[in-house]
């Protein structure tokens, strides 16, 4: 299945990471923090993923004013998202796999379960 | 699920929506409120290097009143001193010996009328060698004089250049004094700028000077400065519905950081990074076909 956006390497990053624990919410700094991007470049990779319906977003349930800060907005797979975006980055890894073997060189470790 | 379409951000025509008057504003705002203070700055650096200069001025003019003093004194020991031919007494003297000529000259007449020849040539030769000396005698003192009226318009000189410099340091000490002054309203003008900064809440004074006020560096870990580049750049370049959404969203994450034990540097660095990726993220919620809300 291809996916309807470009699937840019931050946003299969994003995908991975996500993926990787998809029961887990997670906030945008987390996300950032995670996959090692720098700062702003997750929110709208977050807005295209969002857009597309594979992730839902919340926020914190929290007290502001016992808590003192701000709520936090937390990121998390749709189930239709969790599996388009494993059969996205399966089709990324295939690719990846085949020109590999192309160039007569071992298979790379990893991939999407 | 109906797959969409992929992602460009070409269109460019969409960043700029004429009809935020107030983000425009605001924006204007804060540039009149940094112009201010560059302007009460530079006003001010300019009061002091005047005020240098000037005490500068003043101490030249104090160097040649004392200079000029010094001056003075030497005239009139060279006065005090001056070679006793060219006194006043000289001058008598060779006046008296030119009516003593005349006089030893009228005596010669009566002896060559009344004496011998020979005494009355005799009494002629004297009386020409009399008005000869007399004559040099006269001379010199006219001599005498004109010494004399050069060293008393040295003199003249001499008071009028320690006046002038007088006058000078007295001119020095007044401009110095007013320039201490506009000194002290430039620097009124420049707090009053920063109050009125601080009153319109729009921007704090460290943002508006670029760099942390005292009140800043002692209030909270979290960085106001990397709140109002949130709220005042990155938030603004959104789409109006979206903004409020990801103010909060924002400031929680930059209160995370600050949470985490992270510098307000590496906050203000993360709400420049929101900014710069504001724009990608304004065409990214300006996509017709998403289908979510913004809350």
């Amino acid at each position: 299945m291809v996916a309807p956006f470009k699937m840019t390497l931050a946003t299969q990053e994003v995908l991975r990471s996500l993926v990787a624990e998809p029961a887990k919410e997670f906030y945008g700094l987390e996300i950032g923090q995670l996959v090692g991007l720098p700062s702003g470049t997750i929110h709208p990779i977050l807005a295209r993923l969002e857009g597309a319906g594979w992730l839902v977003s919340r926020w914190e349930e929290v007290d502001t004013q016992t808590e003192g800060r701000p709520r936090r907005r937390y990121y998390s797979l749709t189930p239709d998202g969790l599996e388009l975006a494993r059969d996205a980055l399966a089709v990324i890894h295939a690719k990846r796999s085949g020109k590999t073997r192309l160039l007569g060189r071992p298979e790379a470790a990893g991939g999407v379960t | 699920m109906r797959l969409r379409t992929g992602c460009d951000w070409d269109d460019e025509d969409e960043f700029i929506d004429p009809a935020d008057e107030a983000e425009h504003q605001e924006r204007e705002q804060i540039m009149r409120y940094q112009a201010l203070v560059a302007s009460s700055r530079a006003r001010a650096a300019a009061a002091a290097g005047a005020a240098t200069a000037v005490a500068r001025a003043a101490t030249t003019a104090a160097e040649q009143a004392r200079a000029a003093r010094i001056a003075e004194t030497v005239v009139e020991r060279a006065l005090a001193n001056r070679s006793p031919v060219v006194s006043y007494a000289d001058v008598i003297a060779a006046l008296d010996g030119t009516a003593r000529a005349g006089r030893i000259a009228a005596r010669a007449t009566r002896n060559i009328n009344g004496g011998s020849d020979t005494e009355a040539a005799k009494a002629m030769i004297r009386a020409a060698a009399q008005l000869a000396d007399d004559v040099s005698l006269v001379d010199f003192a006219s001599l005498a004089v004109r010494v004399d009226q050069r060293i008393g318009g040295s003199v003249n000189m001499a008071f009028k250049t320690a006046q002038a410099a007088a006058t000078a340091a007295s001119t020095a000490a007044f401009l110095a004094s007013r320039l201490s002054l506009e000194a002290d309203q430039y620097d009124s003008e420049l707090t009053a700028a920063l109050q009125v900064v601080a009153v319109s809440g729009i921007v704090s004074a460290d943002a508006v000077l670029g760099h942390p006020s005292p009140t800043s560096m002692t209030r909270t870990k979290q960085s106001s400065i990397a709140r109002q580049v949130t709220d005042l750049i990155a938030v603004r370049l959104l789409p109006p519905q979206h903004r409020e959404r990801y103010a909060e969203e924002w400031a929680a994450e930059i209160g995370a950081l600050a949470d985490g034990g992270r510098s307000r540097t590496a906050q203000v660095t993360y709400a420049l990074g929101l900014s710069v990726h504001a724009v990608p993220l304004r065409v990214e919620l300006s996509r017709p076909q998403r289908r979510r809300t913004p809350r």
